[in-house]
């Protein structure tokens, strides 16, 4: 099929960022976490059937009936026969054989569960937004928030010209009355303690990876200036989880919001592309990332760029964006979703993130479009192309786990990872939750981030 | 990713985990029912050999 995608033709610049400084992105979508122990009951399940099968099966012989018929052989004194011996021997190694299926089997499931986690923690945030979009701060609410003095989050906007003390306050804030997560992105003015800075971005809801605009980033820290991105981990998200409709300090002393392990992968991800774009460690260190929960703040970045499991996950990385890019360039589209594509190729092509993020850019521009669009024809193209472009994201990040080195270990690890920051969130076992236990799980986390290169800092209030 | 495509993301996962299992059941059915075949040939042979000593004790 001669397949011709016309905003490919064109120069790829995207928006400037005087364009860039008008947009606020806002992404309230309903988002939910991994169900970890879903997958783990299916999978108890079905080694439970494998083991059952194997142990007797349908028409399957036991090895105590095998044991038996054996002893009987011998007590008739028939075992020297040539071919009962065969018979016996073969029977034996058949019955290695079906335990070495379910040990495989076992080992298969464990890595399937591991792999979707991993791939699920760079899709994905812990936190991000509500489950329901009918949750939305009501405007009247909002309207209410602006008449106070104090600045509210919802004034932030690109361009403003922000005190450090009170951008830090208005994110405390937020992370306590927001549903949503919020990402802020500064870059601060030069000398007296970089107490004044320009905000480059606003994101309501979403991944910091996936929706922020990262050409944004560029140009500043070219020029040696520092840029903080913070991001909230907002109490609404943990009530939610936890089932409670108002957590109490009580409650906070017992949990904490660290960066997730989708928070971790954003910035390997970042590390690559400052990578792609000329820009080295220095650029990267000069760029901050916090996390502001409503007790505390948490500071996490780079402390080992030669760490060996970040060499191992940033060849994943490379691999994966290079393969999902390639294929989802080859896409299977027919002649309609092809019109589609080229119709809608302007406003593709705003996103200066296509060229560096064709297929994530394709599978996200179509997922919107397929809730604003009215008819029902092009709502569904819109969707099977998404869906197209999903399924291309999935299996090449399955290729890219098994290409890049990632052992099973490092993935045991994100697993590890994942089971403990839910813990420590009360997502998991939260009535076992403690402040006793709560120091002790942080500072496993730290020992985790510590193996992937990463240093977490904690500032617990008072 | 929103609810959909995390949605399709559980999906996935279960479908991989589905497959997996019936390909392994589909193995571990194919090895049993060669033990079966075994097994069986042995027991005929063991009830064989028990008719042939009785009717050696016999004469």
């Amino acid at each position: 099929m001669n397949r011709e995608l016309s905003f490919e033709k064109k120069a790829l610049e995207g928006g400037s960022v005087g364009e860039k400084k008008e947009k606020i992105i806002k992404k309230s979508e309903g988002l939910n976490r991994l169900n970890i122990d879903e997958l783990y009951a299916l999978a108890d399940e079905q080694i439970s059937r494998i083991t059952e099968k194997k142990n007797s099966g349908n028409f399957g012989v036991n090895s105590d009936e095998i044991s038996r018929l054996e002893q009987e052989l011998k007590n008739l004194s028939i075992e020297e026969q040539e071919d009962i011996k065969n018979d016996l021997d073969k029977l034996k190694e058949l019955s290695l054989k079906s335990a070495q299926i379910l040990e495989k089997f076992k080992e298969g499931i464990k890595r399937i569960i591991a792999v979707s986690i991993l791939l699920y923690s760079f899709s994905a945030p812990a936190f991000a937004a509500e489950n329901q979009t009918e949750k939305i701060v009501p405007q009247k609410k909002i309207e209410q928030q602006l008449k106070t003095e104090k600045l509210n989050i919802r004034e932030l906007h690109p361009g403003m010209i922000i005190d450090r003390e009170e951008l830090k306050r208005c994110l405390r804030d937020a992370s306590k009355k927001e549903l949503n997560e919020w990402i802020i992105t500064v870059v601060w003015e030069k000398g007296k303690g970089e107490r004044r800075g320009e905000i480059l971005e606003v994101i309501e809801g979403g991944l910091t990876s996936s929706l922020s605009d990262a050409n944004i980033f560029l140009a500043p820290l070219a020029e040696g200036k520092r840029i903080e991105q913070i991001h909230t981990h907002p109490k609404a998200t943990v009530e939610r989880e936890v089932g409670r409709s108002n957590l109490t300090y009580h409650d906070f002393k017992k949990f904490a919001f660290p960066p997730s392990f989708s928070d971790i992968s954003s910035l390997y991800q970042s590390r690559d592309f400052l990578q792609k774009n000329g820009l080295g460690i220095t650029a990267l260190l000069n760029k901050k990332l916090f996390v502001e929960e409503p007790s505390g703040e948490w500071e996490y970045g780079i402390e080992d760029e030669s760490n060996l499991r970040m060499k191992r996950f940033s060849d994943f990385i490379e691999i994966w964006r290079n393969r999902r890019n390639e294929r989802g360039r080859k896409m299977r589209i027919n002649k309609e979703e092809l019109k589609l594509i080229n119709n809608y190729s302007e406003e593709i092509n705003k996103n200066s993130d296509i060229k560096y993020e064709f297929t994530k850019t394709i599978a996200s521009f179509f997922t919107d479009k397929a809730k604003e669009v009215e008819d029902e024809q092009i709502r569904a193209r819109c969707l099977r192309i998404a869906r197209e472009a999903n399924l291309i994201i999935r299996e090449t990040g399955v290729e890219a786990v098994k290409e890049s080195g990632i052992s099973q270990e490092d993935l045991d690890l994100v697993v590890e990872i994942e089971k403990l920051t839910q813990e420590i969130y009360g997502f998991q076992n939260a009535e076992r939750a403690s402040s006793k236990n709560k120091a002790k799980k942080i500072e496993q986390l730290k020992k985790y981030y510590k193996e992937f290169g990463i240093f977490l800092k904690y500032t617990e209030d008072k | 990713m929103n609810n959909k495509n995390f949605n399709n993301h559980m999906e996935e996962t279960k479908k991989e985990m589905e497959t997996l299992f019936f390909q392994c059941q589909k193995e571990l059915d194919e090895i049993e029912r060669k033990k079966r075949e075994i097994f069986d040939r042995l027991k005929e042979k063991l009830a064989q050999e028990k008719i042939n000593q009785l009717s050696k004790k016999n004469e």
